[in-house]
This record gives C-alpha cells, structure tokens and sequence, in this order.
C-alpha cells in the first residue's frame, strides 16, 4: 500500500510537467516562484531585525503563521487530490490506508515547498550551527506536525462539511483571511519600525506554547542554551503530533465507514441559483429573493453608491480642519455601516405592490423583517470585522481592536433595526419596479422626507450609548475597557435589531392590507 | 365551503362593497360578475385578506379570515388582478417563493412546480424572469403560484383575461379537474359567455351591491346569461346622448 501510494504521488507530481508547452512553462514559473516565496519566508526575519533576540521572535512569529496556515487553509479551501475515500473499495485496512496516506504526504508539492523553506533556514542561520541536535529536531516535528495538521483538518472537513457547502465555506476562509490580515502586516510593519518589537514578542511568546510555534520557539531557546525551556517546547509539539495522528487514525476509519449524507430525495433545484443555498423555509427564501433582487435589479446599486461619498467629504472636512488622523481613522467605517444599514428603510415601497405574496400567503412579519435584512447582515457583518482591522491598523493602536469591532458591530445592528421598523411604519414611495433607477418616484410627496429624517434620527440616537461605551475604551485603551466595549457592543445591537424584528414584524402583520392599498396608491 | 356575510368596504363617501354576502359551495365554480367599476375586484380582495372590510365576516370552512388570517390564508389560494409578481424572480424561483411561503416543503414544493409548470405549458420559461413574461404568461404563473398549496378555495380576480384562447381551455380544463376533485372557485371575468359555460354558480355585483345570484340557471332564468345581466345592470340609456357619433366627419 505504502509504495504503491508513493508511486502514484511521484506520478502526480510530474503530471504538472506533462501536456503543451505554455503548460509546463506555467508550472515551472509557479515552481520559480514558490521557490523565491519559500527563501524570501526564510529571510523576512533577517530583513525585519538587527539583532539575534528580535530575529528569533520573528522566526517562531512566522514559523506559527506558517504552521496555522497549513493547519487551517485546507479546512476551508479543499485542494487535495488523494483522500481516504478513494479507496475505500480495495482490499486494505484503515489503518493501511491512513498509514500509507500519511507517508506518502512527504511526496506533494506543498510539503516540498516547506522542505525548500527549512532549508534556507538553515542556510541562513549560522548560529544554528552549534546545536545540530536542535535544528533537526524542530525542523522534523515541524514537518510531521504540517502533513498531520493537513492530513486531519482536510479529512474533518469532509467528513463534517457536506459537498454542496464547500464554495460558502471557501468564500468564509477567504473572509476570515482578509480580517486577520492587516493586524499580521501591522505587526511586521511594526517589528519593521523598531527592531525589539513588544507585540510581535508577546505574540511570540504565546505561540510558542502551542503546536504552531512550539518547535521554531524550542529551537530558539536552545539556540540561547536554555535546554530545559526548549525540550518543554518539543515536548509540545511532539505530544501534538502524537495527538493529531491518533485522530488521523480514527478519522480515516470513520470516513471509510460512513458515506455523505445524500441531498435529500427528489429534490431538485437546479436552476434557482441563489434559492439552492438556503434552506426552504419562509425566512430564508425571502432573504435569497432579496439577494436576488440586490443582484439584478439596478435600483439597489445606485442606492449603495451615494455611501462611501459622505464619509469621504465629511474626513476631508475634518482633516482640513486639523483634526489628528489617527482619530480621523476611526470614522469613515461606522458611517459607511450606519449608512448602509439605514439604506433599507424604505424596503417594503421598492417591491411595490408585489407584496401581497407575503401578505395572501399569512406570512409572519417577523419572517418577512429578518430575511429582508439579508443582505444588510452578509455584507455588513463582514464589513464590521474587515473594516474594523483595517481601522486599527490605519490608527496605529491594534489594542483598540476589540472597542472598535464593538461599535460598528452596534452600529450596524441599531441601523438594520430601524430599517426594520420603518419599513413597515413608514413606506413612502420609490421608484417602481422595471423604471430606471435614476427616475423619480411616480408619486412625490407623501412623507418622505418626514421618514427619512425619522429613521435617521432613531438610528443616530440608538447608536450613541455603544459609541460612547467604546469611545471611553479608546481614549483609554486598557484590554478590560476595550473587552466591555466590545461585549456592550454586541449585546445592544443584538438587542437593539431583536426588539427592531419584532416591532416592525408586528407592525407588518397588524397593517399589511393597509400597506399594499399604500404601494397601490404608489404604483 | 366558503361565507361572506355583508361584506361591507367604504372609502370615506364612497361604498365600494354595501352589504354584500354570498357562499361558495364545496366543488362547485362560482362567477362574480359585474360592469366595470361594480366592486368585484374589492370584494374578492377582501376575501383573500388583502383588502381589509369596513365591516361584515368571511369565514372558509368556518375559519374567520381577518381573525385568523394565517390559517385561513392556508386554505385559500389567490390571485389578484392587477398587482404586481416579484418578476426579477425567474419563473421557477417565484414558484418555489410561493410554495415555500406557504409553508410545504422542498421536495414538495420541486415536484409541484414542475408538475404545474407543465400543466400551464411554462416549461420553457421557467428560467427567464418573469418581468420578460408576456402579460398572459404572466397570468399562468400567477395561477400556478396559487394553486401550489394545494388550496381548497381558489379565489381568482380575472383569471381569463390576456390569457390566449388555446390556454384559456387549458385553464378551464385544470379548473374543472379542481372542482371535480373537491375544490371550489371563485373567480370574477368580464366574459359572461365563459362563465355561462363553465361556472355552476354565480354572483351579480353592481355597484357593490349583489343584485342576483344563485344556480347559472337560476339566474339566467331562461334566458341567456348576456341577456339577464343586461336586464340587471339597467342599461335603457345607454348609447343614447351620442348621435354625434355617426360615422361621418361634421367638420367640414
């Protein structure tokens, strides 16, 4: 099993030089330039630092990214070609297959890149030079901790992720990635600034205690002579390993018995695009029409491209007046998402008098408030955690992170609960369906600025306890201040949006005849 | 099957609906019709709980629909004329919309859509938006989307109109087969000879107010139902006050 598993990895491997010319042409220049990542990862270190002491908090910094990424890339972003599955029909046991499998990992690209990478390491450090035992020791551990992190989060995943959901999982990871990302380049930038970086050895510091940084940290210290700290490191990492392939073990053994749940039967959806990813329940079918309508419909575009232009002319003003831009930093994001989850308020008046199909069919308005909110929440939320990194960075004070995700995060919610109300409260008329969305509403008048001006005002007053419960936190940014601000944050707006569900919902059930004669008199 | 009971709708001055009451039988096809402007529209709207009465009571085996709309809303399948569909949906995602809406399941709701799709002849159209729907395929839609629920009263505002002959006898078909099965409809149309010809039951609405009703035969009482409704509706003086109107230009 073993050897015939390791000659179908050499197979797969020299396949990417198999086919036409532009296609090994393009595999060997992606190996050219993995090859230069992999060295360019090993030297970042020497770059960031002057002295041995910040390098070697670097190292065990990157080396732990390393290592979680590894850990959870394949988790949501499935590349693998071989997988215990696949052989589930020969004659072999799982423990054969999940031993086979494990070995033949060393033969892959990624692992090969990780071997390029360890070894301008290695290149690179002389000082490692004096403890050989060391350097091999952390570079083995890391190497098996890698395949085993790979080899169990990608086999978890398919076991507890069905097919059908992996392109929303990708589109998480990717979302996920792109929060983490600024305060990882805000830490290089800051180990840049000064070589003794404090974050960047705090963080050190921490990951070295866990699986990602055990070995990079147990190697520094026996680098510094501190034997006993770096056999506790390995320790670590080795009882980590041991862990993660008890559970490669079972997770084989379990795959191999188990098959996907399958879609259940005679159900066909083909064809209903967005409908296909939620499930078929009142909520969620009228959250994906309304995703639809985002989509198609040109009304919703023009509304969202007034938002990023107040906040541009409103910093301008203020930096022109001389306010700090630090502080300056902080605002473009909660306007933005006030502005955005405000922009909803007039919701039920854009489906014009196509409503009745909630109305005739007893829909609650509890339904037909939250789905409606769907795209406000998959944008929005999204916005609060990206937006919210990229803020702190801008600032300078990553500290202020947990403050600043609180209050976007209210502010969004207190807005999206507004827009929940007064939907239902009061609709005023838009423009109709199928017209140009820069055509004025068939009718004027009636109201509209009185419910513009309304729901803006609620929204500002609902918003002011969790921006000034954060505010106090930045001004003073203590862990414990910015970890209540973050929690009041969250509490109010989930509060806050709860109460907004069930006010407008109520409001729509008890008024929806009244509100279609409304859209009528709209249309 | 289904009751109204002095169904009542004024608009400040104005009565829409005075008074109005009538039942629909269990299985059988019942035709609201009226001139122009007589409140048909209003008084089935009222059925459907989309249009709220000034006073009176509409009950559907027996469950008051503005007491208990998401019960009786079950019970009842709609289609209202003149109101808009959601028509960025595609065809077939307006039907899921309606069946899931209406509380079934997937499985349910994927294998009533196709089956009603065919019905309608809406196979091939079931992946273009509705809005590119002509206004009688629209109108298809619109009737698949109501009887998706499997609903026990149908209650259709102008099912015929813009529908092309060959469908209109598709429809009728589909509708007899309810009816033959239990169902009751209840729809309004302009066409009298249509609903002499397949309604068993009908109603007489002028000006809000039931003027007849009863059995077809009852009501047509030996003549045919064109001739009655011209009797009912008073039209002595009518196309008087034109003979201007003559055909030839006095302008010169």
């Amino acid at each position: 099993m073993v050897a015939r598993l390791f000659r179908l990895r050499v197979a797969l491997l020299l396949s990417a030089f198999r086919g036409d010319f532009r296609r090994v042409a393009r595999a060997l220049l992606v190996g050219l330039v993995s090859i230069l990542v992999a060295v360019g990862y090993a030297w970042l270190p020497l770059w960031l630092s002057d002295g041995a002491e910040g390098r070697m908090s670097i190292d065990v910094f990157l080396s732990s990214i390393l290592l979680a990424l590894i850990a959870v890339v394949p988790f949501f972003a499935n590349l693998g070609s071989l997988e215990p599955r696949q052989f589930a029909s020969y004659p072999a046991t799982p423990a054969s297959i999940a031993t086979a499998l494990f070995l033949s990992t060393l033969i892959s690209w990624p692992t090969i890149w990780l071997l390029i990478w360890m070894a301008a390491l290695v290149a690179l450090r002389p000082e490692w030079a004096p403890v050989p035992g060391a350097t091999i020791a952390a570079g083995t551990l890391t190497l098996l901790l890698a395949m085993a992190f790979a080899r169990v989060s990608s086999a978890m995943v398919r076991l507890v992720v069905p097919a059908r959901a992996m392109s929303v999982l990708r589109w998480t990871g990717l979302l996920l990635l792109l929060a983490v990302l600024p305060v990882i380049v805000f830490l290089l930038a800051d180990a840049l600034r000064s070589p003794r970086s404090k974050p960047i050895q705090d963080a050190a510091d921490v990951f070295g205690w866990t699986p990602f940084g055990a070995p990079a940290a147990g190697l520094a210290f026996a680098e510094q002579g501190d034997v006993s700290s770096a056999l506790s490191r390995f320790a670590v990492a080795g009882a980590a390993f041991v862990v993660l392939l008890i559970l490669w073990y079972l997770l084989v053994a379990r795959s191999l018995t188990s098959v996907e749940r399958p879609a259940p039967a005679g159900v066909s959806r083909d064809g209903l695009e967005v409908f296909e990813r939620f499930p078929a329940k009142p909520r969620s079918v009228i959250a994906a029409r309304t995703l639809t309508y985002w989509r198609r419909d040109p009304r919703y575009r023009v509304a969202l491209f007034a938002i990023p232009i107040a906040p541009i002319i409103m910093i301008a003003a203020l930096w022109i007046a001389g306010m700090d831009v630090h502080a300056l930093a902080l605002l473009p994001l909660p306007v933005i998402l006030l502005l955005f989850g405000w922009s909803v308020h007039n919701d039920v008046a854009l489906d014009s008098t196509a409503i009745w199909m909630h109305v005739s069919s007893g829909t609650k308005g509890t339904h037909d408030r939250t789905g409606r909110l769907a795209p406000i929440m998959l944008i929005g939320l999204p916005l609060v955690v990206v937006g919210s990194s990229i803020t702190v960075t801008v600032s300078g004070d990553w500290r202020l992170l947990p403050a600043v995700i609180g209050m976007n995060l209210a502010v969004l919610l207190v807005a999206a609960a507004t827009s929940s109300v007064f939907s239902a409260l009061m609709p005023y008329p838009a423009t109709r369906p199928g017209d140009s969305p820069f055509a004025q509403p068939a009718v004027q008048g009636s109201g509209a600025g009185l419910a513009q001006t309304l729901s803006m005002l609620v929204a500002l007053a609902l918003s002011v306890p969790p921006v000034l419960v954060s505010a106090y936190a930045i001004i003073d940014p203590t862990l414990g201040l910015n970890l209540v601000a973050l929690g009041f944050g969250a509490v109010w707006g989930v509060v806050v949006l709860g109460i907004g569900i069930l006010i407008g919902g109520r409001v729509f059930d008890r008024g929806a005849p009244e509100l279609i004669a409304l859209t009528q008199t709209f249309d | 099957m289904l009751q109204a009971e002095s169904l009542t709708k004024s608009y400040g001055q104005v009565l829409a609906a005075a008074d109005v009451s009538f039942e629909v039988r269990a299985g059988s096809l019942t035709g609201v019709v009226g001139p122009n402007g007589a409140g048909k529209t209003t008084v089935l709207s009222m059925i459907t709980g989309l249009n709220r009465p000034s006073s009176g009571r509409i009950s559907v085996r027996d469950i008051d629909v503005w007491r208990n709309g998401p019960a009786a809303k079950r019970v009842i399948g709609s289609l209202p004329d003149r109101l808009r569909l959601f028509d960025r949906l595609t065809g077939g995602q307006l039907l899921y919309y309606a069946g899931v809406l209406q509380g079934l399941d997937q499985s349910t709701v994927a294998k009533r859509a196709a089956e009603l799709a065919t019905a309608f002849g809406l196979e091939s159209a079931l992946d273009r938006p509705v809005s590119d729907y002509s206004a009688g395929m629209q109108k298809k839609i619109g009737l698949a989307c109501s009887m998706i629920h499997a609903p026990e009263v149908l209650v259709l505002d102008e099912p015929y109109e813009t529908i092309d002959p060959v469908s209109a006898s598709n429809v009728t078909e589909i509708l007899e087969k309810y009816v033959a099965g239990g169902g009751s409809v209840i729809m309004s149309s302009h066409s009298l000879d249509l609903i002499q010809r397949i309604c068993d039951h009908v109603v007489v609405i002028v000006d809000g107010s039931v003027v007849a009703k009863g059995t077809v035969d009852e009501v047509r009482d030996g003549i045919s139902l064109e001739e009655r409704f011209k009797h009912l509706t008073k039209p002595e003086d009518e196309g008087k006050g034109l003979e201007w109107l003559r055909g030839s230009s006095d302008s010169e």
